[in-house]
């Protein structure tokens, strides 16, 4: 049972900040995906360090599946 | 996998709206319907109201921007706080209540809740998977 947290700091100026931990693959972006839409515009939008290694092997597949399509 | 973002908010409903300038002490009136505006001109408002100081603000939905502005007369602003940190204030607790409301509804419970002293509030939720 992974406990699932969204962390917020919301600025004096309504800027917010908003941290999503403990998702599995992509549904961490559906998970906020509402809550950003009635917040307004998101501007600055980073994954962390255990999003960026399934990423890397995403890049690493469609390297290959394209070398497979050069040959 | 987690992530971080950075949002900028935007008055998009009216609920959470009416609910931060309820939260924040300011009376909705509904008196006018029209609010004296940028140069002084009529506006038509879908929320209007009188803060201290007898100054009539209201809040109008702008298709452009997709969200709702301000109406008000600068000439004529006498609260006791300026107009960009009236828009600020109502702002961040409408970021609140629409964060609130969206998590709630989605199981989250508040664990933290902290006002910071550069003025910021610091919210902490979460939610344990079925």
């Amino acid at each position: 049972m992974p406990q699932k947290t969204l962390r917020f700091k919301i600025h004096q100026d309504g800027r917010v900040e908003e941290t999503v931990e403990g998702f599995n693959g992509n549904s961490c972006n559906e998970a906020t995906k509402n809550l950003e839409d009635a917040l307004g515009e998101v501007t600055v939008k980073k994954t962390t360090s255990d999003a960026f290694i399934s990423n890397q092997n995403k890049n690493l597949n469609q390297q290959n599946n394209e070398s497979n399509v050069t040959f | 996998m987690s992530h971080f973002s950075t949002i900028k908010t935007q008055l998009k409903e009216s609920e959470p709206l009416i609910k931060a300038l309820n939260n924040l002490g300011y009376l909705i009136n509904q008196e006018e319907k029209f609010i004296k505006g940028y140069q002084g001109k009529f506006t038509a408002v879908d929320i209007s109201m009188t803060l201290p100081s007898d100054t009539k603000v209201g809040f109008k939905w702008d298709n452009n921007s997709n969200a709702y502005e301000l109406v008000t007369d600068l000439d004529l602003w006498k609260f006791e706080i300026p107009v960009e940190r009236f828009i600020s204030k109502v702002t961040q607790m409408y970021a609140y209540q629409t964060i609130i409301s969206k998590t709630k509804e989605d199981g989250y419970q508040i664990v933290e809740q902290t006002n910071k002293n550069d003025g910021s509030i610091e919210l902490v939720l979460t939610k344990w998977d079925n």
